[in-house]
């Protein structure tokens, strides 16, 4: 856990997007009301493969909410095959340095297994890809992109 | 007093495995002799903490190589002729533990003989000498057994010196079963064991509930439950204590009724008192019991409970608008309604937690060991004029 993170609260991977609420712990000065964030995908085993979508924040509150598409043509237009995981991070107008999404300020210490969502599946050319929300055994939120084989 | 109970095996977990050792534990403390015979041993100790006071015996044992033991092993694979096949754990019973069983309760010679289950309590009766003060112990309740284990029950029981069930309903029907039997009948639940239970926290958003992840304990009865719940009060969260076989299908269940950030499976645990702290009710939603311990322990934190009025042991254990609040079983509506009936009234939770922990202390276990004794003494005593 970091001093500086986006706490998450809630998850609702439905309709074909994934919605993530929380707010902002141990940042320095808040933003002002309104400010337009950006919440960051990154492909673990690609770091210079970033996805990004807005964000809003309001006080400590943020919200961000993407569709699985977004996962899905990323995936799909380079042709990346097998099992993806992307990392989740809040970046702050004028601040360089983006926050990690996770949950550290709760009892439960096993979220991977207690703290579970349902995957999404997205239709592409190359085939059907499900993107799932998951949180790491560090607690921080991640999501899991795959090929679905029928 | 000799007392020796005997068991199926003291090695595994479960309900009754815990309730007895229990028992021997806080008998053994009050300067009984007792003896706990293991009809099978699977493993080198006990899962749950035996006192030291208590001697412990094995009938069949299992471990070891099968080469070692062919006449043993030859044994084991022939099914048992002396269990009836309907008994549940009929497959665990096999022609060595019925040489062993009958060969030690043949031996025996005075003292008290308590059994613990349908297969003990009917070789007890059968073959344990008339000396013996023999005391079967009903850990369900006499309706789950199939109608050719109740006939042998029927059969056998009445040359049982005493049967002794959970619950007042359950005796009622071993009452009507055995009418006319000189077989004592009595009610003892099981006791409370002395640990810390911290008071809970009523003020919280926490509703909880645990048991084994099976179709008996009607977790997926909860879930849908508590989605009606959600709809109204988006603030309050479900905890699930507990593991088994049915955590993928209730896992799926969340996903499904997009409960996902407010039920939780939070897997087994070995704090459960720590856990139930933190509730600000806690719900027992099984299809049936054969008692429902862990409504006594969660109201022995100040808990308000709902539970359904499901067979057998939470009519007894508790009072509906006294120290808790009952819903006809299985019914999902009314099991939402008085969830939410808690959740709108912070003071009735207090009232109701507050009776529940005064209420809950007739089941300490040094009162439920005096009920334990004064049977026995009675027993003997009636032994003694008989003989």
């Amino acid at each position: 856990m970091t001093s500086r993170h986006a706490e998450v609260e809630q998850v609702w991977p439905r309709d074909g997007r994934v919605l993530v609420m929380g707010r902002i712990v141990g940042a320095a000065p808040a933003p002002p009301p309104g400010t337009t964030a950006i919440l960051t995908l990154t492909n673990r085993d690609r770091p210079g493969l970033v996805l990004s979508c807005p964000a809003t924040v309001d006080g400590d509150r943020f919200e961000a909410a993407f569709p699985v598409e977004l996962v899905v043509s990323a995936v799909a237009s380079r042709r990346i095959d097998g099992r993806q995981v992307w990392d989740l991070h809040l970046t702050l107008p004028g601040d360089p340095e983006p926050l990690r999404l996770g949950r550290h300020l709760d009892d439960i210490s096993d979220k991977k297994k207690v703290m579970t969502f349902p995957a999404q599946t997205g239709e592409a050319p190359t085939g059907a890809v499900s993107v799932k929300p998951y949180y790491t055994v560090m607690q921080n939120l991640s999501l899991i992109s795959r090929p679905v084989h029928a | 007093m000799k007392l020796r109970y005997l068991i199926m095996n003291a090695y595994g977990v479960g309900g009754t495995i815990r309730t007895v050792i229990n028992q021997v534990n806080v008998m053994a403390a009050t300067d009984h002799d007792v003896e706990l015979i293991s009809v099978f041993q699977t493993r080198d100790r006990p899962r749950f903490p035996v006192d030291p006071r208590v001697r412990m015996r094995t009938l069949a044992d299992l471990r070891g190589p099968r080469w070692r033991h062919p006449a043993r092993h030859w044994l084991r694979r022939r099914p048992s002729l002396l269990v009836p096949p309907t008994e549940v754990r009929y497959a665990t019973f096999n022609r060595l533990s019925d040489q062993k069983i009958v060969r030690f309760l043949r031996s025996l010679d005075g003292g008290v003989l308590v059994t613990t289950r349908p297969a003990l309590n009917l070789l007890s009766a059968r073959y344990a000498p008339e000396n013996v003060v023999r005391v079967g112990q009903e850990h369900m309740y006499l309706r789950s057994h199939k109608p050719e284990l109740v006939a042998e029950i029927a059969r056998w029981y009445p040359r049982l010196d005493a049967v002794v069930s959970l619950t007042d309903a359950d005796l009622g029907e071993y009452a009507a079963l055995l009418d006319g039997a000189r077989t004592r009948l009595a009610t003892i639940p099981n006791g409370l064991t002395p640990a810390d239970r911290p008071p809970a926290a009523l003020d919280g958003r926490i509703i909880v509930a645990a048991g084994r992840l099976t179709r008996q304990k009607g977790f997926d009865l909860l879930i849908k439950a508590f989605a009606e719940v959600v709809a109204e009060h988006p603030d309050w969260r479900l905890r699930i204590y507990g593991d088994g076989r049915e955590h993928g299908s209730l896992r799926r269940l969340i996903h499904r009724l997009h409960l996902y950030n407010h039920a939780f499976l939070m897997g087994g645990t070995t704090s459960l008192e720590q856990e139930l702290a933190k509730g600000a009710m806690f719900v027992l939603s099984s299809r049936y019991e054969g008692f429902g311990m862990v409504l006594i322990e969660a109201m022995a934190h100040g808990l308000p409970v709902v539970s359904f009025d499901c067979p057998h042991g939470p009519a007894d254990i508790v009072t509906h608008g006294r120290d808790g609040l009952l819903v006809p079983p299985e019914d999902v509506g009314a099991l939402t309604a008085a969830m939410k009936v808690l959740i709108g009234d912070p003071s009735l939770r207090h009232a109701l937690g507050e009776a529940a922990r005064t209420s809950v202390r007739r089941y300490d276990m040094d009162g439920i060991r005096l009920a334990w004794e004064r049977l026995f003494t009675e027993l003997h005593a009636g032994a003694a004029r008989a003989g």
